[in-house]
């Protein structure tokens, strides 16, 4: 991932702006199918600011805050454009002109709380968590934590991510630094992220920022401690014997993966398989905990890299969540048509998003990653 | 030319037949659905230039919403101009005289898999890759896969007759296609027979395939649908000579041995195209063949085809080869591979019998090289679509320095295909085989029928005299 203004972007732009290859990728494209809403309209108008042909209007503005990063069209292109690093580079100039559209005006403008970071040598770093602001909601996490033998409080804290992701660095920048600072102070020598975007903060967002973690700190996900229990049969699971399940990668995990998805997805009879959706550990592992458990899975090429959002992610449901909404809606369609009784995620916020989409009657059981396991 | 309080009374009517989430009027908006795949207004936006632009964008979502449109279109004699996936090539969609342009994507269901009938019907909106998707999941496929399957909707593949790349076996899509719902010019709505075979008349089915919106939209289709084949075989070969890859590919044909893909690159093609996408150095005449469906049968015809490549003299390559042709065949679609700017290109597909197939590539061949000389045109060809009466030429012409200036493009854009498909039609051989005639190729279907256009005429002007569909395509003038 890099950080180039929007103009740096302009022959990837040249590629991208007239090519409608990456159509069943898209997002809110695929939900209103307005050709503005397509991954090629949104090329289309960014090239011509790229170039110097057009200033942005309120209207691209809104095009461009009306989707998720798009990384998923990255993943799906097989030459995987930079599509999620135009869209982020696009939307920081926007913030840098004041352009921004008054729904992502409020959400930046919000009042993020930031708890004091407890001491301890293992924090639990509530990043996700800190868009519910609710810290309550870490607790699964904690108490699978403790059955993992780890002893951790939770430190809820927005991590920059998310203000990152709606274009606004100097938010992310002091929130980051707010974060380094905070874990430092604590004395922790361990972070383990609430989720992928609390994991990619860590790992890929303040080294782009240049804003460095305290020395010798192990950051890890949830999955990377459970594994070895789960190995040893330590832990069982609530999902019942009978039921499938499908794993949802959040969006975020798209930037901490080895690699995105080969080319072979982009065939028509590739549907049900997820082999060639993306590669690295922050796939592999869930999967394999949930194997190990013997959880009975279901799998979809839209999985991985080509995970489509729920619309939890890059701050769509808190931007416009009409539209997150509708994403939402199309992804629980989807895992039902794959005949899946239940979905686990590696997000809190997909789970809650996706749980208050489908209401109380709703007929899939929604399980953020931590909620797995019997207590 | 619409007064903007004439305009906001319209858009008010659009408003109440689909809701304000489905009219955009924002020039943001309304410049994206200006370009598609045809190389012109692609040339403007990429010389800075503004090409011709919708005043309206319209996202029904039901064949009623559609026939109200239409019908309010009528009255205010306004343009409609159906969009389905934004790839057609031609200029089908691009709104001459401004108008409406109605995008069918919100009408997508598939509505229904035969598994009796052997038919597929959804609405005219549904994306090609989710139905092949769909149909996969199923068992089944609908046989047309065109390099445009991740971004065409049915109704895209049925309005400009299109074809996929298994379509030597399977058919072109108005081979495939059963029956149409079409909103036809007046905003009436009708479906033609259940069957496309018949004695009961003259067929109308075929009246609005191939016709781009000018004889009506099409809001749904019924398509027959194929079993997946229980065995898929792909061979490689080089030939030495043109000359007897196409003997041995007409061979093939006449004896009905029924490949799926029968696929014969021309020299420059086999150099250039093969190398960039395949990455194979190979001097000759490249051959795909592929065969599918019952095994038994397709051990007969792989024999067959296989004898009747040796003795035209080809070398056999490894079938992996083939198989890497098939597995990546959409690459050549995604940019950096992609044809693209700053070059001027076009696909000139035609087709014609076999016994004028090599004098139509020789001919056309030297005449565009030969008069293009100066802008270094490259002429590169593949035959990809073969019937048991001749093959279509998958031709191109590529200049990589064309001129920068936006008119002085376009007039030698235009004139570059008025000798192609001139040449073509000297020849013996039509138009166009599976993109369309849109607006690039409007001016010339005329001279293509002669005394016959009366015909297409006497119809479009009986179904629409008001000419409110599509207005500017098919040889058809403006709204009046």
């Amino acid at each position: 991932m890099e950080q180039k203004t929007l103009s740096e972007y302009e022959q990837v732009l040249y590629g991208c702006r007239f090519c409608p290859m990456c159509k069943p990728a898209a997002e809110v494209g695929n939900l209103t199918q307005l050709e503005s809403h397509s991954t090629r309209g949104r090329a289309l108008l960014l090239w011509r600011a790229a170039k110097g042909l057009a200033a942005f209007s309120p209207r691209d503005a809104e095009l461009l805050y009306q989707s998720t990063l798009d990384s998923i069209s990255q993943a799906w292109c097989i030459s995987h454009y930079p599509v999620g690093e135009y869209v982020a580079a696009a939307r920081r100039e926007l913030v840098s002109q004041r352009l921004i559209p008054a729904a992502v005006e409020n959400v930046l403008g919000r009042n993020n709380r930031a708890d004091a970071c407890p001491k301890g040598e293992t924090v639990l770093l509530a990043g996700e968590i800190a868009q519910l602001d609710d810290l309550s909601a870490a607790d699964p996490a904690l108490k699978l934590l403790e059955a993992c033998g780890v002893t951790a409080k939770a430190y809820m804290s927005p991590t920059g991510a998310l203000a990152y992701t709606l274009g606004d660095i100097e938010s992310a920048e002091q929130q980051a630094r707010s974060v380094c600072e905070a874990l430092q102070a604590a004395g922790a020598k361990r972070v383990v992220a609430d989720g992928p975007q609390s994991l990619f903060a860590l790992k890929v967002l303040y080294p782009l920022l240049g804003i460095a973690l305290p020395e010798r700190l192990e950051v890890l996900g949830l999955a990377d401690l459970v594994e070895p229990v789960v190995v040893k049969n330590k832990l069982t699971t609530v999902v019942n014997g009978d039921q499938t399940v499908f794993f949802h990668d959040s969006r975020s995990a798209c930037f901490l993966a080895d690699e995105l998805a080969s080319d072979e997805v982009i065939q028509p009879a590739c549907f049900d398989s997820e082999e060639h959706s993306g590669y690295g550990e922050v796939y592999a592992r869930p999967r394999r905990v949930l194997d190990a458990l013997g959880v009975r899975r279901v799998s979809s090429v839209w999985s991985k890299s080509l995970s489509r959002s729920t619309g939890a992610d890059d701050g769509l449901w808190l931007t416009y969540p009409e539209l997150a909404s509708g994403l939402a809606e199309m992804r629980l369609d989807h895992i039902r048509s794959l005949g899946a009784g239940a979905i686990v995620t590696d997000s809190v916020l997909d789970a809650v998003h996706l749980q208050r989409v489908q209401g109380s009657e709703g007929e899939l059981r929604i399980l953020w990653f931590p909620e797995v396991f019997r207590a | 030319m619409l007064h903007p309080l004439q305009r906001s009374y319209l858009e008010n009517e659009l408003v109440d037949i689909v809701g304000r989430a489905n009219v955009f009027t924002e020039e943001e908006d309304r410049r994206i659905y200006a370009v598609d795949y045809f190389w012109v207004p692609r040339m403007y936006v990429d010389r800075g230039k503004v090409p011709p632009i919708p005043d309206f964008v319209v996202l029904p979502g039901s064949p009623d919403e559609v026939s109200r449109i239409v019908k309010l279109a009528n009255i205010y004699r306004i343009p409609v101009i159906p969009w389905g996936g934004g790839s057609g090539s031609q200029g089908g969609t691009t709104p001459v005289y401004g108008g409406i342009t109605l995008d069918l994507k919100r009408m997508n269901r598939l509505i229904e898999i035969n598994r009796d009938a052997q038919t597929v019907t959804a609405e005219a909106g549904i994306n090609g890759y989710e139905l092949e998707s769909a149909l996969n999941r199923a068992g089944f496929t609908l046989g047309h896969l065109p390099a445009s399957i991740h971004s065409a909707t049915l109704g895209g593949y049925l309005a400009a007759r299109g074809s996929g790349v298994l379509s030597t076996k399977y058919g072109k899509m108005e081979d495939i296609v059963m029956s149409v719902e079409v909103v036809l010019p007046g905003g009436d709505l009708v479906r033609t027979l259940p069957v496309p075979t018949h004695a009961s008349g003259p067929g109308i089915l075929q009246l609005f395939v191939g016709a781009e919106g000018s004889y009506g939209i099409i809001t749904e289709a019924t398509s027959r649908i194929e079993r997946l084949p229980e065995e898929r075989r792909f061979r490689a070969y080089l030939f030495k000579t043109f000359e007897q890859g196409l003997e041995a590919a007409k061979q093939m044909m006449l004896e009905r041995i029924n490949p799926s893909v029968l696929r014969l690159y021309d020299a420059p093609s086999t150099r250039k195209r093969i190398k960039t996408i395949l990455g194979l150095d190979l001097t000759g005449f490249y051959m795909v063949v592929g065969l599918e469906g019952n095994r038994e049968i397709v051990d007969i015809h792989e024999r067959r085809a296989h004898d009747l490549c040796v003795n035209h003299g080809a070398e056999e390559l490894p079938n992996e080869h083939a198989w890497q042709w098939w597995n990546h065949r959409y690459n050549f679609y995604f940019p950096p591979k992609c044809l693209d700017f700053p070059w001027m290109f076009g696909t000139m597909d035609t087709l014609c019998t076999f016994d004028k197939i090599e004098n139509l590539y020789y001919t056309k061949k030297k005449r565009l090289e030969e008069r293009y000389a100066k802008w270094e045109l490259q002429y590169i060809a593949h035959l990809s679509h073969w019937f048991p009466w001749g093959a279509m030429i998958y031709d191109r012409f590529i200049i990589e320095k064309p001129p920068w200036d936006h008119q002085e493009a376009l007039a030698l854009h235009n004139e570059i295909w008025n000798v192609a498909v001139r040449t073509s039609m000297e020849c013996g051989a039509v138009l166009n085989e599976h993109h369309g005639v849109g607006l690039k190729l409007a001016r010339l279907v005329r001279e293509q029928y002669g005394p016959a256009f009366q015909v297409l005429e006497g119809l479009k002007q009986g179904l629409d005299p008001v000419n409110v569909l599509n207005p500017g395509k098919m040889g058809f003038g403006p709204t009046k």
